[in-house]
């Protein structure tokens, strides 16, 4: 157990070392690119080519992200805020620091400033979301796994599977129009504050419909699945043979069984509503964590870009890693191996 | 008299095989959600197909006079776009644009992704674990995160979408091969195929590949839906093909402003992208209810 714990831990650093050195491979591509990009459109090519020397943004790409680690891990100071660059970029922490993330060249601020404040908003349309897609993915998967190819079974497929062909986007376009322009009930925008008039909960009700619509008739059919399996296992057939009722059966005999494989599909999700919230949080204007990607992404904002990778990346992995463990001690076949 | 009656058996089973194979097809007509699926598939791809001989506006012509009242009109049966562009033929080209687009980018994936899972699945081994860790890398990504900083960063266009959803979905192709794979390989009829000195490269295109098709046809199917869904965002967020290209989700991007007055801008090509992908969904479903084993 200690060994198998070890070896995932030392495989989810490995990701996420390798991980960060692709996203910076394809964003540093074109080397130099940090000293434009921190000076802004109007600063002269010398003045470019300065901050490029005095960075030596333009060393091979391996040097580069060795650099970056190094100030990442508190090893080296960030060189961006040096103040011989002349680009007055200071941080309240100072400039070496272990977990220092650098400055974000779009926000002109350091990624620590920004970033996290986003995650939270995030953490909090995420988790609703979350809290919502759980239950009814459950309740829908277990009534259309009861009888396999049956009325209910057929209905419910469909309804799950209409779901999962509606993109954020449409969703979004499909609510905002129904709820708040033919009939307006609630805000199009969630800016989370109240100077529009409308409360923060209100604000959530639409982002989170979006997120739920998309994911949950997935999740439903996996968990549909899996309560086909346990369906025909012999043990339910002794069971019903054994004169149980119906109810008794599924809730005694049924559910546990076939909850243990939907556990990783569920726990999986999370790494999924990280995508999911790119999309849902340029519809609404919410300030996430989602849209600071994407921002930071179209400006070309490394910084921030690889914070934000290493986040979700060790969000992904560790979901996954909690997904393994759990599945160990909900199913005692595995464990005991 | 024993030659007559095996050529009866002969012909027999020849009848048995070719009826097997045309029971399989019309076990999806007979189920209806296939048959929806088709449907909705089959009207977007003939629209896509007949776009330039239908009597259609061109979908870049501006006709600045409908601006006034860019609602449905007798000229412009759905209407006009911000840009005075009618509604219809956009809806129609920008069929045409995702249904090569989309299809081409999962074949280009499952070519790699069927390729290395089956790599990965035969030999097993070191290769088995290379091949292992460097897709789990890639599945540790947000699939939307990683395609945002592809395409942010090499720029979109065709070829640059097929490459983003290679690198973003032959890892799961290739798992799913992987798990077929290491599910036949322990098959009588591959050990006597092994025992035949057949090569490697026979063994897997020619025993193992015909038995993993239909799980990866299904694949595929889905795999096309969300690719449509992909692109459909990459639109939305700014990074779909570029302008004047009708693209179903930059034209819910452009309109998206106007959405106040005129919703049903952005509400018509979202209701294309939701009924061409739950298409593709549905005759996913279909097939799988109609092929298992």
């Amino acid at each position: 157990m200690a060994i198998f714990v070890a070896k995932r831990l030392a495989m989810m650093l490995l990701t996420m070392v390798a991980a960060s050195f692709l996203v910076f491979a394809v964003c540093e591509f074109t080397p130099g690119s940090v000293a434009r990009k921190s000076l802004g459109p109007f600063a002269t090519q010398e003045q470019v080519d300065f901050l490029t020397k005095k960075l030596r943004a333009d060393d091979p790409l391996l040097v580069r992200y060795g650099r970056w680690a190094g100030v990442l891990l508190g090893i080296i100071p960030d060189p961006l805020q040096d103040p011989s660059t002349g680009l007055n970029f200071k941080d309240p922490r100072g400039a070496q620091y272990f977990g220092n993330f650098g400055y974000s060249t779009l926000n002109k601020l350091p990624v620590n400033d920004v970033i996290w404040n986003r995650l939270g908003n995030t953490a909090i349309l995420a988790g609703l979301a979350f809290l919502l897609i759980v239950p009814l993915s459950i309740v829908f998967g277990i009534l259309s796994g009861l009888k396999e190819g049956g009325v209910l079974d057929r209905l419910l497929s469909v309804i799950c599977i209409t779901f999962t062909s509606i993109p954020e986007f449409a969703s979004g376009v499909f609510l905002v129009t129904l709820f708040v322009i033919l009939w307006p009930v609630l805000p199009g925008t969630s800016p989370l504050d109240t100077e529009g008039g409308w409360s923060v909960p209100s604000q959530l009700v639409l982002p989170v419909a979006v997120l739920v619509i998309y994911d949950f008739g997935y999740v439903a059919r996996m968990i549909r699945v899996s309560m086909i399996g346990v369906m025909e296992k012999p043990f339910i057939r002794t069971a019903v043979l054994k004169g149980m009722s119906t109810r008794q059966v599924v809730i005694g005999h049924a559910l546990r069984n076939a909850m243990i494989a939907p556990f990783t599909v569920l726990l999986l999700q999370i790494n999924f509503l990280i995508s999911g919230v790119v999309v849902t949080e340029l519809v609404f204007a919410y300030p996430g964590f989602g849209r600071l990607l994407l921002d930071a992404s179209l400006f070309g904002d490394i910084a921030t870009i690889e914070a934000a990778t290493l986040i979700t990346v060790a969000i992904a992995v560790t979901t996954q890693f909690v997904g393994d463990l759990g599945y160990m001690l909900l199913d005692p076949r595995i464990r005991l191996r | 008299m024993s030659a007559l009656v095996e050529q009866r058996a002969m012909e027999a089973t020849a009848v048995k095989a070719t009826g097997r194979a045309r029971l399989k097809w019309a076990r999806i007509l007979r189920s209806p959600t296939a048959l929806v699926g088709l449907f909705l598939v089959g009207f977007w791809v003939l629209a896509a197909i007949l776009a330039p001989v239908l009597p259609l506006y061109s979908p870049t012509e501006q006709d600045v006079m409908a601006l006034a009242d860019p609602t449905p009109s007798a000229a412009h049966w759905l209407g006009v776009d911000i840009l005075g562009r009618d509604e219809l033929s956009r809806l129609i080209f920008g069929a045409r644009t995702v249904l090569v687009v989309a299809p081409l980018s999962v074949a280009v994936a499952m070519i790699v992704g069927i390729t290395l899972g089956m790599i990965a699945g035969y030999y097993g081994g070191w290769i088995d674990a290379v091949i292992s860790r460097l897709s789990d890398i890639i599945l540790a990504f947000p699939v939307l995160v990683l395609y945002v900083i592809l395409i942010a960063n090499i720029g979109p266009s065709i070829i640059n979408i097929v490459i983003a959803t290679t690198i973003a979905s032959a890892p799961g192709i290739g798992r799913i091969t992987r798990g077929l794979v290491l599910g036949l390989k322990e098959q009588e009829y591959i050990a006597a195929a092994r025992l035949r000195a057949e090569s490697a490269l026979y063994i897997m295109l020619v025993e193992l590949l015909p038995n993993c098709r239909g799980m990866l046809i299904v694949d595929a199917c889905l795999r096309i839906g969300y690719t449509i869904i992909t692109i459909g965002i990459l639109g939305f967020l700014g990074l779909g093909l570029p302008p004047p290209n009708p693209d179903w989700g930059g034209m819910v991007k452009e309109s998206t402003t106007v959405l106040n007055v005129w919703p049903l801008m952005s509400v018509l090509p979202s209701i294309a992208i939701v009924s061409l992908v739950l298409g593709f969904n549905l005759l996913a479903d279909g097939l799988r209810e109609a092929w298992k084993p």
